[in-house]
């Protein structure tokens, strides 16, 4: 049965939970299909440089009005869509698998082998990421493609760290043992008792993450490091807007605001659901 | 013999209209320990949160009166309950791990449960959590305060929970199962600085079970609860000797005892 | 020959990290005893005296540092044996951290089934079914979540999960300590009844006398990771008055009022 506790009145005002877990999800996932959708949905060819039109008011051949170089804004914060959830998604992606893969043999196995690899996370983890990344990025060069490898690189080993330590406490649950002595094998294991109870924790860091993610793009495109122009992305755009501040500032403003409610949606997403998924236990 | 704590016509049941605990009425007397048994799930435990007002009210309707030395608490403020929580009325769960922060030091906490409460310095509360320590005969107290909750066992946790009531001097102590997750060695052992905690500062104690063995060691009254409701209320004597309602002789047959007469 | 031998099993833990020594703990002491076939050994102790240990490593879970432990004659732990696996079983002593809350009742029992016998869909089934119903539950439970089972009816999963593969020894970890007493009884009832119409043969560690003594027909005592006591009759056991057994007696709590121990 379960006993439910009160907690503090004003943190109830603020979450209501499952409004904010539909909200999040239909905005996220809207912005999703429009970047898929892009190349359908943009009224103009991002990259067509058209000095005639530059810094337009929005109209209606322009919704958003055009950039310095006369681009459409509209088609560029849809392309830029593409790039930066995109690619986003690549890189959590791949580092969370290659998180995954780490830190479960580093939880699983344990002694020497945890060790290790765990020594050399640590060494990785000395630096401050973004510091990591750029120096990386300095060696391989300014790039999208240069940028990307450089996050995955320094991604996972925080995925490894969590992984390992979620495992950990599962091995030690009983169930696990009670596995072997029922004659699973460690790949069943894996399969059958790890992943399922480790998916809760990982869809919730899952959305957290993308956050950071979507971040990192921005922040090495707006340094001038990823996307270089003529190149469409919101961290980009930024960076182009920046010497029209003063006289139009939407440059910035409208990539900056998507950047910002997007972090922000996922943000939300991924408190809504840990709570969701934290308040599934029983007490007797 | 005045009571100490009051709980006249407690109904709690969830929004939705189902019912937890149905009318129940029984009351503590200083140095009095009133024993509470009943299955897993018949509402002891939400009765112990319902004291405290510690129930989510979005969740729970909760109504009656619960008369804490002639204040009803339901008539109380947050703020002001925050003040009897602990202050007079002493908390012991039946997890001991789950009742402290696995990050500050235990030190940290009491002094800081024990400066929430009574004004008084730093060195002051330190003084009293290492005397409530020795109280409860844990040796070498100043090491245990530095230590952090997952360095002591289940038992020893269960010892500081009760040095902490002995600091509060709380009117009432409630213990929740507070033996259920120990073994038989440290079962006496908090039990017998439970009867220590009473016998020296007259406290009233509510001590929650399961178990009629602690029932039978430690209770004055007896109440039986079954789905929500105290189905008996009686002197431990009479409950053990002469049960009155069908459940109650059930318990005592599984506890080992024929009814109207006793089992070695 | 006997079922289970353990022939001086040691064992230590500490000195895992490379770059940080910790001192070695001595759990287990040439640890010696047998068990024959259909018989059950109430293995007795205080918590963190090596119970647990014991019954991992006679799981095939942790090899001891020193010793051998023998079933039908082979060693466990020698590659060359066969998988031994099938024959020896567990039930731990907290239901729900012993099965995977993702799966459902059928997927639990069905794990050592399906690894250790090939069975037809149906037969599978079959089994499944015959198995509720010999520890009392029915087939609607099959597709249920273990969160929509009481702590008791979960127990008895892990038992239908044991007894599944015909094993020759069910080791018993606290199998009854967090149940309570109305459960406690039934389990234990369950139990004797399978070891009686199944021939099993069981280690029941626990701390709890009165349990053991429910189920048990030899008796031994573990005291810091020594063998302490040998019973082999229950008479033996209850008439013994050496010291061990007089401390585990003191922890008893009494049965009614009248032997009141903690409050006079």
């Amino acid at each position: 049965m379960n006993v439910p506790l009160g907690r503090p009145r004003l943190l109830d005002r603020l979450s209501n939970q499952r409004l904010i877990l539909i909200g999040c999800s239909v905005f996220l996932g809207l912005l999703f299909l429009a970047a898929l959708a892009a190349p359908w949905l943009a009224p103009h060819d991002p990259y067509l440089v058209n000095l005639a039109v530059k810094l337009q008011e929005p109209s209606w051949t322009y919704p958003l009005g055009t950039d310095h170089l006369g681009r459409c804004t509209l088609s560029r914060l849809l392309y830029g869509a593409r790039v930066s959830l995109g690619f986003a998604v690549l890189i959590f992606g791949s580092s969370l698998l290659i998180g995954l893969l780490i830190g479960t043999l580093a939880g699983y196995i344990g002694g020497w082998v945890d060790q290790l690899l765990m020594r050399f996370c640590d060494g990785v983890m000395a630096f401050p990421s973004l510091i990591l990344v750029l120096g990386l990025v300095g060696i391989f060069g300014p790039g999208l493609k240069q940028v990307i490898v450089a996050l995955m690189l320094v991604q996972w080993v925080y995925y490894a760290r969590m992984f390992r330590g979620l495992i950990m406490t599962l091995k030690e649950k009983n169930f696990i043992a009670a596995a072997r002595v029922n004659g699973s094998s460690h790949w069943k294991i894996f399969r059958t008792h790890l992943l399922p109870n480790i998916l809760p924790p990982l869809l919730v860091i899952g959305t957290l993450e993308m956050g950071w993610a979507i971040m990192d793009i921005s922040a090495m495109s707006f340094l001038g490091l990823g996307v270089q122009s003529p190149g469409a992305e919101w961290g980009a755009m930024i960076h182009e807007g920046k010497s029209y501040i003063r006289t139009n500032p939407e440059l910035m403003i409208y990539p900056g605001l998507l950047i910002m409610l997007v972090i922000a949606s996922f943000n939300l997403l991924g408190e809504s659901l840990s709570e969701r998924f934290g308040v599934t236990k029983q007490t007797k | 013999m005045k009571p100490v704590l009051s709980v006249e016509h407690l109904t709690i049941e969830t929004t939705n209209g189902q019912p937890l605990v149905r009318d129940i009425s029984f009351s503590l007397a200083a140095g009095q320990i009133v024993g509470l048994v009943g299955e897993s799930g018949c509402g002891k435990t939400v009765t112990s949160l319902a004291l405290l007002r510690l129930l989510d009210e979005k969740v729970i309707r909760q109504s009656g009166r619960i008369v804490l030395d002639a204040t009803d608490l339901m008539t109380l403020s947050d703020r002001t309950l925050r003040r009897v929580r602990g202050g007079q009325i002493a908390f012991i769960m039946q997890n001991p791990m789950s009742a402290f922060t696995p990050v500050y030091t235990i030190g940290h906490q009491l002094m800081e449960t024990i400066r929430t409460h009574d004004r008084c310095s730093k060195r002051e509360a330190k003084n009293r959590a290492v005397e409530a320590l020795r109280e409860v005969n844990l040796d070498q107290p100043d090491r245990i305060l530095k230590a952090y909750p997952f360095e002591l066992s289940g038992g020893m946790l269960q010892r500081v929970m009760i040095a902490l009531a002995v600091c509060l001097r709380p009117h009432v102590l409630i213990a929740d199962e507070p033996t259920t997750a120990l073994d038989v060695y440290n079962q006496k052992l908090v039990l017998y600085y439970l009867e220590k905690v009473r016998a020296t500062y007259d406290t009233a104690i509510l001590l929650i079970s399961h178990d009629l063995s602690v029932i039978a060691e430690m209770a004055d009254h007896v109440l039986v609860m079954r789905d929500g409701e105290i189905v008996e209320q009686a002197d431990v004597f009479d409950l053990f000797d002469q049960p009155s309602h069908p459940y109650t002789r059930q318990l005592l047959t599984q506890h080992g005892i024929q009814a109207g007469g006793m089992k070695a | 020959m006997s079922l289970l031998q353990l022939e001086h099993v040691s064992h230590r833990y500490g000195n895992q990290r490379f770059l940080a020594r910790q001192p070695e703990q001595t759990v287990l002491q040439d640890v010696s005893l047998t068990l024959e076939a259909g018989t059950c050994l109430g293995l007795l102790g205080r918590s963190g005296a090596g119970k647990s240990t014991l019954g991992r490593i006679l799981l095939g879970l942790e090899r001891p540092k020193a010793g051998r432990v023998l079933f039908d004659g082979q060693d466990i732990y020698d590659a060359a044996s066969k998988d031994f696996r099938q024959d020896i079983q567990v039930v731990f002593q907290d239901s729900f951290a012993a099965v995977n809350p993702k799966l459902t009742a059928g997927q639990i029992i069905a794990e050592p089934l399906t690894n250790f016998l090939r069975l037809t869909p149906e037969a599978l089934k079959q089994r499944l079914i015959t198995l509720l119903e010999q520890v009392g539950l029915a087939e609607a439970d099959l597709t249920k979540y273990p969160h929509q089972f009481s702590g008791g009816q979960l127990q008895r999963i892990c038992i239908a999960r044991a007894i599944a593969t015909n094993p020759k020894l069910i080791i018993l970890d606290e199998a009854v300590s967090s149940l309570d007493m109305v459960n406690k009884a039934l389990i234990l009832d369950l139990l004797r009844n399978l070891k009686e119409t199944l021939g099993l043969a069981y280690v029941f560690i626990t701390h709890d006398v009165q349990a053991a003594q429910a189920l048990s027909d030899r008796f031994v005592i573990l005291d810091q990771g020594q063998l302490v006591g040998d019973y082999p009759t229950l008479r033996s056991f209850s008439e013994a008055t050496d010291e061990h057994v007089q401390a585990i007696r003191q922890a008893v709590l009494a049965i009614h009022p009248r032997n009141r121990t903690i409050r006079k």
